[in-house]
């Protein structure tokens, strides 16, 4: 069973690698909150490959594969950590309708807070991700490269 | 074994002493709350910096990954999220309306 689904999981990896790239090819828009929420999605496809290679099973929430990559496979957490986070912030932080006149700076989108996404998401933490679960893993799929 | 209600709250006192501490050797935060998401306890700092910044993510995780692994925090299960500078009427999407609180610097004792 766990090779059928560390299978599975490579066929969903290389379905958000195909997204990933259309993304982040389209020159007419960044999609800057979409890059990070797939390249976070590709993710969590490759740590749960990773998951059921090692450990014979894949995380039943979103909280136990925290649990078991923070105990387990703290290098592959440290930079799995980073994607989840920057894609909360693309997908639920907002502004009010009217935050009012302040002298504080505030986020105003995601694209100002990400800066150049390629570079924080893909490049300073995607790449890196899937060179620690490639060694883990010993079965092949698409790097992404920009 | 079921757990203790007493143990719980000693437990729950290191946590908050610990994200305390924490908070005092980072100068780049402008609020902390402990609170709950998706009925987990969630770590929920909002950086004073309204931009991404790789060195205090890796600071966040390595917190992370410390008190995960701590014995003496064995039954506490902790997510951690940090934001950029927001109102806080934006927090709503990431906090309880009700079960939060604000960590101070040092801890909240007293």
């Amino acid at each position: 069973m766990a090779e059928t689904t560390v299978k599975d999981r490579l066929r969903l990896v290389e379905r958000n690698h195909d997204a990933l790239v259309a993304l982040i090819e389209d020159a007419r828009n960044p999609h800057d909150e979409w890059v990070a929420t797939i390249a976070f999605y590709k993710a969590i496809q490759l740590v749960e490959a990773l998951l059921a290679k090692r450990h014979g099973s894949v995380s039943t929430s979103h909280f136990r594969r925290l649990e078991r990559l923070r105990v387990h496979h703290k290098d592959i957490y440290k930079q799995f950590r980073p994607l989840y986070n920057a894609s909360m912030v693309a997908r639920y932080l907002c502004l009010p309708d009217e935050p009012g006149s302040t002298s504080v700076a505030y986020f105003s989108s995601f694209s100002d807070y990400i800066g150049d996404a390629k570079a924080a998401i893909i490049n300073g933490r995607l790449i890196q991700l899937e060179a620690l679960v490639e060694k883990g893993l010993g079965e092949p799929f698409t790097k992404t490269r920009v | 074994m079921q757990l203790q209600a007493e143990e719980y709250e000693l437990q729950f006192s290191i946590l908050v002493k610990r994200l305390g501490s924490w908070l005092s050797g980072q100068t780049g935060v402008a609020k902390a709350y402990v609170t709950l998401r998706d009925s987990q306890l969630l770590f929920l700092v909002v950086t004073k910096s309204t931009k991404y910044d790789s060195d205090f993510e890796d600071a966040l995780s390595d917190l992370d990954i410390e008190l995960a692994n701590d014995p003496d925090l064995r039954d506490i299960t902790l997510s951690v999220l940090s934001i950029p500078n927001v109102p806080s009427d934006s927090l709503s999407s990431f906090m309880h309306p009700t079960t939060n609180f604000e960590i101070q610097r040092g801890g909240n004792d007293g």
